[in-house]
């Protein structure tokens, strides 16, 4: 009944005390970007999905924090506007398939290019090795070298987690990173 | 509503609720798009504007419809449904660049799915406006099939047009545009009809079978199909059925002993239709009424000016005499769509000959005009011989066809003005003249008509553009100048008619043999730039701009003093340039202060030109005019803004 009482009460508190947050999710084509939005809003994955044509927009409550997500398409012709659409979020989300090694130079540069945009300059990134579960792939020291994020600490606030959309490791954390960034 | 314009001049009783709004306050309004937090009714007011602005023809830089765009499209969040349909309006008509425009297309896929009516009509209309063949590829099956579970059959027809890049009319016309599937196709068409339950298709088959099939390589395969229609259709697809036939054995010799044993089994056809039809075709077939050519040819002369003529003949009084073919054996000249000229030249003169007349158009510009001709057809010297004998219709006739064969080596006409008039009404002639603009010539059509009827018997001598003045009917005579070469001469031309004048005998109506020469002045003729523009909309005329080469791009400003209101400048200038305004920015709102008007048309000899005006007007009512155009040529660009400064 306490427990009733307590849920209830977090439930009334969230009217008052709601915090929005806003944030791109961008990443290389297959990477799990929209299977990463699934999972946070309806916690099911789904294992095949079709690719994102431009982009889908998802929102999630996490206790007392509304998240707005702009997942985008990771097709090449989609990434010159990815910059558009990270502009003034408090977190750019950044997905990569840590299974795909071929990939990840490419994931580099374009993660490069898009942290050298001046408009985005600040915006705390939050890289996700997807696909842990698949073998062969490189785990957190190996991402953080591969995709040369120390070069990106500067002025920026950077953290890299290695997740698991299918089996659902570390969602978790991730959300949790995400309510701290929330806006007050 | 901007209140402040209305406390300024409260007079004033008509105001557009967006009076004096700026593109700068507006575009940075929309960004409010980007608002974490939309405010779906104040994001609706921003659209408007937008949208109003992009009406009035205001010109977006790449950069901000981008940005634009771009912002619009953080829209799709909001549930609003008022929103999101002024989301795609503003889509629609922001045109954005196709490398961009994908980003909305899950966006839209979502809505085609959608259980709101709305979304779903809306999407797929704005779908089909920004679709691209690039994109097509990898959607255009899902689209479709989303499509076609919705509920807007506009939509739909819209979508699978845009589809399939080309308006097919029918799987025939689809069939008779590709020649390397032209065999295949008449194949299909053969099995169609076999089972076709449409009367007017099959006959329409028939048709296309009986003129594409002989020439094939193999025509005999035709003919079983087409003989089957002849035992087992009714009696209009069995008449067509019997024409295709007998156009097998027409154009294919060695059919012909085949095709001849067919058709006389449909004499004894129980349709009369069918069996005139047969017995038509067989005596054509060996050799009589006309011979297999009469099958085959088809009549040589328009159809419009062929019906045109023969109501002229059937209401003339001279129909003891058989109606002549000549008359209507005019080389076709209808080049442009809107040629008026075919039909005029179409209207020869009704069997009412009762004058003759020659017009000489003394011209005062000498200078710009060239006379490639020979001189008597330029000008015309009324001399003092005299042919004598009544010219009868036919001669008319033969001589109008003479002359229609000279004024189309002079090539297409590229437009041709409305008829403006000479006389003053009440007049003894009437007369019209029409300005033919050439290539490299301007031809002065003079309509003429006499009213008197006492004053029966005007002849001429033969000069070339010796025309008929008939009595109420009207003839025609022409003057050919020829232009320097890219030059648009302006000015007045002086015109004169001269013509002999010949009495009749009331008691015998013989024409005496000697007449006195007469001369009428007529109202000067103004050639104007105007002429020399066809007015040619074009669709979207941002796009049209940005895919024009901005290699002869010239601005100007010029002063146009003081006027009423901007509607009135814009009226005046757009007279001038004898242009297309589009996207409707002809119409200036109600007390604009600033206006933006957009032009499109083609020069003669210098292709494309587009023009973008702005006008503004000062507290004193003096408007300024700001105008760039591009063209295809550097001479058509310079062509609009001499133009303006000449005038």
């Amino acid at each position: 009944m306490i427990r009733y009482l307590q849920s209830w009460l977090e439930w009334l508190k969230s009217f008052f005390f709601k915090r929005e947050m806003e944030l791109s999710l961008i990443g290389l084509q297959n990477a799990g970007k929209s299977s990463l939005v699934n999972v946070l809003t309806t916690g099911q994955f789904q294992e095949d999905m079709i690719p994102t044509v431009g982009f889908n927009m998802k929102k999630v409550t996490k206790g007392s924090v509304v998240i707005k997500m702009w997942d985008l398409g990771g097709q090449p012709r989609f990434r010159n506007l990815w910059e558009r659409y990270c502009r003034g979020v408090q977190a750019i989300v950044y997905v990569v398939d840590s299974s795909d090694l071929e990939g990840l130079e490419v994931a580099r540069s374009e993660l490069l290019a898009l942290m050298d945009k001046p408009s985005l300059k600040g915006i705390p990134l939050l890289v996700l090795g997807n696909k842990n579960d698949m073998p062969g792939a490189v785990k957190t020291q190996e991402l953080i070298d591969k995709l040369g994020l120390k070069n990106l600490r500067d002025g920026r606030e950077v953290c890299v987690y290695s997740i698991s959309c299918k089996r659902q490791s570390n969602i978790d954390i991730t959300l949790d990173w995400l309510s701290r960034h929330a806006k007050n | 509503m901007d209140s402040k314009a209305k406390d300024e001049d409260a007079e004033e009783t008509e105001f557009s609720p967006f009076y004096g709004i700026d593109k700068g306050a507006v575009l940075q309004e929309a960004r409010c798009f980007n608002d974490p937090q939309i405010d779906a009714r104040k994001c609706q007011q921003v659209i408007t504007k937008l949208l109003y602005l992009l009406g009035q023809g205001e010109s977006f830089t790449k950069k901000e419809a981008s940005e634009v765009f771009f912002s619009v499209t953080k829209l799709f969040q909001s549930k609003d449904t008022n929103l999101r349909r002024m989301v795609y309006l503003c889509i629609k008509d922001i045109c954005p660049s196709a490398d961009e425009v994908i980003i909305v297309t899950s966006s839209l896929m979502k809505d085609m799915n959608s259980k709101t009516d709305l979304y779903r009509s809306n999407s797929v209309r704005v779908l089909c406006k920004i679709i691209d063949s690039q994109l097509l590829m990898q959607f255009h099956a899902v689209a479709l099939l989303h499509a076609l579970r919705a509920s807007d059959r506009l939509a739909i027809s819209k979508l699978v047009t845009t589809l399939t890049k080309a308006n097919v009319k029918s799987p025939m016309a689809q069939c008779l545009d590709i020649p390397d599937a032209k065999e295949s196709g008449l194949s299909h068409l053969c099995e169609f009809i076999e089972d076709c339950e449409f009367t007017y298709l099959s006959a329409q088959i028939l048709h296309v079978l009986g003129k594409e099939g002989p020439k094939t390589k193999e025509p005999s395969k035709y003919i079983r199909y087409i003989y089957n229609r002849i035992i087992l259709e009714n009696a209009t697809v069995r008449a067509a059925a019997v024409s295709s036939l007998a156009s097998f054995g027409a154009q294919v010799e060695s059919l012909r002993p085949r095709v001849v044993t067919l058709l006389q089994r449909a004499l004894l056809d129980n349709d009369d239709e069918v069996r005139d039809r047969a017995t038509l075709y067989l005596a054509q077939l060996s050799g009589k009424a006309g011979g297999v050519q009469a099958i085959v040819g088809k009549p040589d002369v328009s159809l419009e000016v062929l019906e045109k003529n023969l109501q002229g003949y059937l209401e003339s009084e001279h129909t003891e005499q058989p109606f002549d073919m000549v008359c209507v054996n005019v080389p076709s000249v209808r080049s442009t769509e809107e040629d008026s000229l075919a039909d005029h030249w179409g209207c020869i003169p009704a069997a009412t000959c009762a004058a003759l007349a020659e017009l000489h158009a003394a011209d005062s510009l000498e200078q710009p005009f060239q006379n490639p001709l020979p001189p008597a057809f330029v000008k015309v010297q009324a001399t003092g011989e005299s042919a004598g004998n009544w010219l009868t219709k036919k001669r008319c006739c033969h001589l109008y066809a003479h002359e229609c064969r000279q004024l189309a080596s002079l090539g297409n006409v590229f437009k041709s003005t409305p008829p403006v008039r000479l006389t003053e009404e009440d007049t003894e002639y009437n007369i019209f003249c029409v300005k033919h603009i050439f290539e490299e010539h301007v031809v002065f059509q003079f309509d003429c008509t006499n009213t008197i009827s006492e004053q029966e018997g005007f002849e001429d001598n033969g000069v070339v553009p010796l025309r008929v003045m008939p009595l109420k009917g009207v003839g025609h005579t022409f003057s050919i100048l020829r232009r320097a070469p890219g030059s648009l001469p302006v000015g007045e031309l002086t015109n004169i008619l001269r013509f002999t004048v010949k009495e009749i005998d009331p008691s015998t109506g013989e024409v005496e043999e000697e007449g006195y020469a007469d001369e009428y002045q007529l109202e000067d003729l103004e050639v104007a730039a105007a002429d020399y523009m066809k007015p040619v909309m074009v669709p979207n005329f941002r796009k049209a701009w940005e895919e024009m080469p901005a290699d002869f791009e010239q601005g100007d400003e010029y002063g146009l003093g003081p006027r009423k209101d901007l509607q009135e400048a814009v009226e005046a200038v757009m007279g001038i340039l004898g242009m297309q305004a589009c996207e409707g920015t002809e119409a200036v709102p109600p007390n604009a202060r600033s206006h933006t008007v957009l032009l499109s048309g083609f020069l003669v000899g210098h292709q494309q030109v587009l023009v973008r005006m702005s006008f503004g007007m000062d507290a004193s009512c003096n408007v300024a005019m700001k105008l760039v155009a591009r063209g295809q040529t550097q001479g058509g660009v310079e062509a609009v803004h001499s133009t303006i400064q000449n005038a």
